[in-house]
């Protein structure tokens, strides 16, 4: 294999690695505060997906940015209205923990079917400008422009994401809920509007990497949350639910093991790919049950 | 006991004679092996399982690849050759051998996973159903691949799936109240405590895994021999999702809940959807309604769990009166769920 190979596939896979890790901050800051595993995520990607859809459909010459922040906001939007109709209330009634994530369960059966009796349960495509879909040629290595787009906005979206957590006062407020939220609530800190905030930042990361997602894909259907979900789930447990770091590796971990499975696997055995990827992620976890990057505070979580 | 109520709705059916209500109660009975096989597993440790469902499909399909006659998997799985090909079981050995043969893959698998717990433990039975999924799809030799595996013969009537659920229910009780069960369930309460008193919580745990594999196996067996065709998406994540919220819904404490819960949702499911095809035929404002039945569902999920949280029975389960057990003697324990 010649080195320009190995550098295409390189960058392919910290492209992929920096989508991963961006859905799996958004599942992690949740379940940090909540300890729950946020199963309608995958929907917020959809809804993503269809927002762009609509815009595009009215033909009104919006401009692909304003697309791109509407189609963020409105995830925002449905992660908040998540979490106060659905979230809250069943917290409420302190259940058990187990009770959070069937929610989770329903809120994505309910988005799921209300797209698909609303709009269609067929695939609908997107448009992306052409200086997204075209193909960079630079010396000898060609690169797809979304790989490159996707680095950039994944990088700026950690660095602002770093910023927002280390610098500003939601941030540590944030920060300290994950580490213990009962002291933390007994500080001052009101539990409702810290969780909302994490629902809101997780929606907007997921808004984010929705439209880097489905960049690669170019079309949108209900279902279409079910693989990104999968994925960001076994991200943040591989690289540790406890900690926003382990997501950014497990994240990157994920995206080259999912490159790296397909160059080296044989073609009789590439079918099987997936069951190769979470396989590794068990052995993984069998050997790191916290995680590859444990949080400070060692939970166990039930 | 809860049996009773079973029995007397199953007879009722029968007496009844309507094919499409029968169906749903069969279908209901065999949500009843599953969730108690879920609960059995689940209930006890306190790890949720995502992976219960792979055993169901491995039931299925190990038990079709079992029990189907030679002249017809000569037509539906050509590429099958070796004593598969040529052997041909009665229903009952069939379903019970593929049973076995999950329970053992499930040993297998289960000896590593159970070192795990909490949220890792439950990341990794999902990636063990994604796992099942990907090699089912991928063994075309033995399971068709993507394309649906036909010419099921009928075997399971509604006494068939009632005989079995009852059975499934018998064992989960009998189970919770066994020595392992109640090693099990102190593991669940105070794990280091239990280790304390010397229970082997990865061995007790692994123990259940194994039998709620096999419970989950003769579901999926039963069931594929009822719906007569078979494929791996039908045994994937939306079955998986039901069953778990089925179990939930009724309370993951008590076999009972586990009943109660794949009652309620099979009832308010097939509610809803008659209520969506009565309100379709008014054509109100030329709308139909289709599609709104898991809307409701999922609505009606969260409602019940804002109202009930700890599920419909609250981890209690359904008794004997008090009179009546203590004649029977102290076999039937005091169980506080």
């Amino acid at each position: 294999m010649k080195w320009a190979e190995i550098a295409e596939l390189a960058i392919a896979a910290v492209s992929l690695g920096s989508i991963y890790a961006l859905m799996a901050l958004g599942l992690v800051l949740v379940f940090g505060i909540l300890r729950l595993i946020n199963f309608a995520y995958g929907e917020f990607i959809m809804i993503g997906g269809y927002v762009m859809w609509r815009l595009q459909r009215m033909s009104i010459g919006i401009p692909w940015v304003l697309e791109v922040l509407l189609a963020v906001v409105m995830v925002v939007i449905t992660a908040l209205v998540l979490e106060r109709v659905a979230f809250r209330q069943v917290r409420r009634s302190h259940g058990p923990p187990i009770n959070l994530l069937l929610t989770s369960f329903a809120c994505s059966a309910v988005l799921q079917s209300l797209v698909m009796v609303l709009i269609s349960p067929r695939s609908k495509g997107i448009q992306y400008p052409p200086l997204v879909s075209a193909d960079l040629t630079l010396g000898p290595l060609r690169i797809a422009a979304f790989d490159v787009m996707a680095m950039i906005v994944g990088a700026m979206a950690l660095v602002g994401l770093t910023i927002l957590l280390r610098k500003t006062f939601l941030g540590i407020c944030l920060r300290a809920a994950a580490d213990d939220f009962t002291m933390t609530r007994l500080l001052g800190v009101q539990a409702n509007r810290v969780i909302a905030s994490a629902f809101a930042i997780s929606g907007a990361l997921a808004g984010i990497s929705s439209v880097l997602y489905l960049a690669r894909i170019g079309l949108v259907k209900p279902d279409i949350g079910l693989g990104p979900v999968i994925i960001a789930f076994f991200a943040s447990v591989v690289g540790g639910m406890e900690s926003l770091a382990g997501a950014v590796v497990g994240g990157f971990l994920l995206g080259f093991l999912t490159v790296g499975l397909q160059v080296v696997l044989p073609a009789s055995l590439l079918a099987y790919r997936e069951a190769f990827t979470f396989l590794i992620i068990i052995v993984v976890l069998l050997f790191r049950p916290q995680g590859l990057v444990p949080g400070r505070h060692m939970r166990e979580v039930r | 006991m809860l049996i009773v109520p079973l029995l007397v709705l199953a007879t009722a059916i029968d007496l009844y004679d309507d094919l499409m209500l029968e169906r749903i109660v069969i279908n209901m009975f065999v949500s009843v092996i599953l969730v108690v096989g879920l609960q059995l597993f689940t209930g006890n440790s306190g790890v949720v399982s995502f992976g219960h469902i792979s055993f169901m499909a491995i039931g299925a399909y190990a038990s079709v690849l079992l029990i189907m006659s030679p002249d017809k998997k000569a037509y539906t799985l050509p590429y099958l050759t070796g004593p598969l090909s040529e052997i041909a079981l009665p229903f009952i050995p069939g379903i019970l051998l593929a049973a076995l043969f999950t329970a053992v893959l499930a040993a297998l698998v289960g000896f590593p996973l159970m070192r795990l717990s909490g949220s890792a433990a439950t990341m990794a039975t999902f990636a063990l159903l994604i796992i099942t999924h990907v090699i089912l799809i991928n063994a075309e030799t033995y399971t068709r691949g993507t394309r649906t595996m036909y010419g099921l013969d009928n075997y399971t009537t509604l006494w068939v799936s009632v005989f079995w659920g009852i059975i499934a229910i018998i064992g989960g009780f009998l189970f919770k109240e066994s020595r392992v069960g109640l090693m099990l369930r102190a593991s669940r309460e105070q794990g280091e405590a239990a280790a304390a008193i010397g229970v082997n919580i990865v061995r007790v745990r692994w123990v259940a895994f194994i039998v709620s594999a096999f419970i989950c196996a003769l579901g999926g067996a039963v069931w594929a021999h009822f719906i007569c065709s078979i494929s791996p998406y039908t045994m994937y994540m939306h079955t998986t999702f039901l069953t778990v919220a089925m179990l939930i819904v009724g309370g993951t404490g008590s076999v009972s809940g586990a009943v109660v819960g794949a009652v309620a949702i099979t009832g308010l499911f097939e509610g809803l959807r008659a209520m969506e095809i009565w309100i379709s035929t008014l054509r109100i404002a030329g709308q139909t309604a289709a599609g709104f039945t898991e809307v409701f569902l999922g609505a009606a999920m969260v409602l019940l769990m804002v109202l009930r949280p700890y599920g419909l029975m609250i981890g209690r389960e359904v008794r004997l009166p008090a009179r009546w057990r203590r004649k029977l003697g102290p076999a039937t324990g005091k169980s506080a769920g």
